[in-house]
């Protein structure tokens, strides 16, 4: 062991990183070997200067059938997460990426997500080689942000454009975030990422696709009152099987359609067991709400004023304080909406760059909008 | 014991022993441009997707399964009675 210390010094100190991380290839068994003095060398090395070694007894200390105290090897990859050199990470960024996977399941076992999360950040970080490119740690920190209900800390990394993908986690890394947006009601991001979930190219039926495509169907219909058509590229082998494994999601969008809510109540009442399995009952029920309030948005196309007690009638609300209620929630969305245009009013009176910028994303809406009121003048 | 994890891909999209299969179903350079005609056509209707094709025949003899084992055990996040 104090030979293999040595050399690792030596070479880690040429910063021969390609010849180091072949010395440590071959040392594997040795270290096997010598598994009892793995803690001490871990200690006797600097996780910035000798990281790839490091990194080489830590998954050594894994692998073994028992690896001792939890504690301590938390610490120990806490400490190498956080000190280690970036660029050593590159040469073994596999490995890297396999000790994150490895603290996520133990935290997810112990039902410590937390304690992961700041930490799983800071190998993001380092794992990646431009702020948008996808690793497999994205997926890890978002299950762990979903099981800790601490969900914005995966924010900066959801909203990424990423330009370079990791195949392997892609999938994950959209289902948890699609979740993780669909719990802060994002939901044209969370379509967008059960989209790209439901549409990676595949031959296999993936059981992440599925559920991505279930909530795909319920989003798909908070958001916009039906399912919206998936792209053509679909891959026909996954939505052939795809389909007739949410025939309940399928039916509930189908008495969607009808736009009563007493029909899509006996639908969603009738398939509760299936939407329960799924831990989908809340974005069902949110799926009921959205109709009474659509309903309510239908009725100001025929009348001018109405009581709430008619309003309650006729959307099929139980009382009129309920129907109160949904109306107090519609106007809190839409001064929401009305604080953001006076937002951009303001940008819009300041600063003159901003109007070129909206200008150009805008060109075809303004046309489209200046044919309109041609057309109203007329 | 080894985590499973270090033995096999956390996430496998393909499986290796049958990417010589999914290369022979690669479309041609032809095909690939035929997925994106020009104007509405360029979606899909989610009957037509679930009709199938002659090409599945032989596929669903073969019907495979991945990601089986994926957390999902999570509690319901979305469910806004909860909220007090």
């Amino acid at each position: 062991m104090e030979d293999f210390l040595a050399t690792v010094r030596s070479i880690s100190a040429d910063k021969n990183y390609v010849q180091l991380a072949e010395f440590l290839n071959r040392s594997n068994e040795l270290l096997t070997k010598y598994a009892g003095q793995i803690d001490a060398a871990i200690a006797s090395l600097d996780p910035d200067q000798h990281a790839l070694a490091f990194m080489a007894l830590l998954l050594v200390k894994l692998s073994l059938p028992n690896y001792g105290d939890f504690e301590l090897i938390f610490s120990q990859i806490q400490q190498f997460i956080t000190v280690c050199s970036k660029d050593q990470i590159q040469f073994g960024a596999e490995k890297f990426a396999n000790i994150c996977h490895f603290i996520t399941q133990c935290l997810v076992d112990l039902k410590q997500p937390m304690r992961g999360i700041r930490m799983l950040c800071i190998a993001i970080e380092k794992a990646q080689q431009s702020p948008t490119q996808l690793t497999s740690v994205h997926a890890d920190l978002a299950q762990l942000c979903l099981l800790a209900k601490c969900l914005k800390p995966a924010l900066p990394y959801l909203d990424a454009d990423i330009t370079d993908i990791h195949k392997e986690a892609l999938l994950g890394y959209c289902y948890y975030g699609g979740m993780i947006y669909t719990a802060l009601k994002k939901f044209e991001n969370a379509l967008y990422f059960y989209e790209v979930a439901v549409t990676c190219p595949a031959v296999d039926v993936s059981h992440i696709m599925l559920e991505a495509y279930k909530k795909f169907i319920l989003v798909s219909l908070v958001l916009h009152g039906k399912i919206i058509d998936l792209p053509k590229y679909t891959s026909h082998v996954v939505m052939r099987f795809l389909k007739p494994l949410s025939t309940s999601y399928h039916e509930l969008a189908e008495s969607y359609s009808s736009n009563n809510p007493n029909q899509v109540r006996t639908v969603a009442t009738k398939n509760e067991e299936a939407f329960r399995t799924d831990n989908n009952i809340g974005l069902v029920k949110q799926v009921v709400s959205s109709l009474y309030k659509k309903n309510i948005l239908r009725l100001t196309k025929t009348f001018l004023t109405l009581s709430l007690s008619d309003m309650a009638n006729r959307v099929q609300l139980s009382s009129p304080r309920e129907a109160e209620q949904y109306i107090l929630n519609m106007m809190r969305l839409f001064q929401h909406l009305d604080e953001k245009l006076q937002h951009m009013d303001g940008e819009l009176a300041t600063n003159p760059q901003y109007v070129q910028k909206t200008m150009g994303a805008h060109a075809e809406e303004d046309a489209g909008i200046g044919r309109m009121r041609d057309e109203v003048l007329m | 014991m080894c985590p499973t994890w270090m033995q096999t891909a956390h996430f496998e999209l393909v499986h290796q022993a049958d990417r010589s299969e999914y290369e022979t179903m690669k479309p041609t350079v032809v095909a690939q441009d035929e997925m994106f005609p020009d104007g509405d056509a360029g979606w899909m209707e989610m009957d037509e997707a679930a009709s199938g094709g002659g090409m599945l025949i032989e596929l669903a003899a073969n019907e495979r399964a991945v990601h089986g084992d994926f957390f999902n055990n999570f509690d319901d996040l979305f469910d806004d009675d909860d909220l007090v």
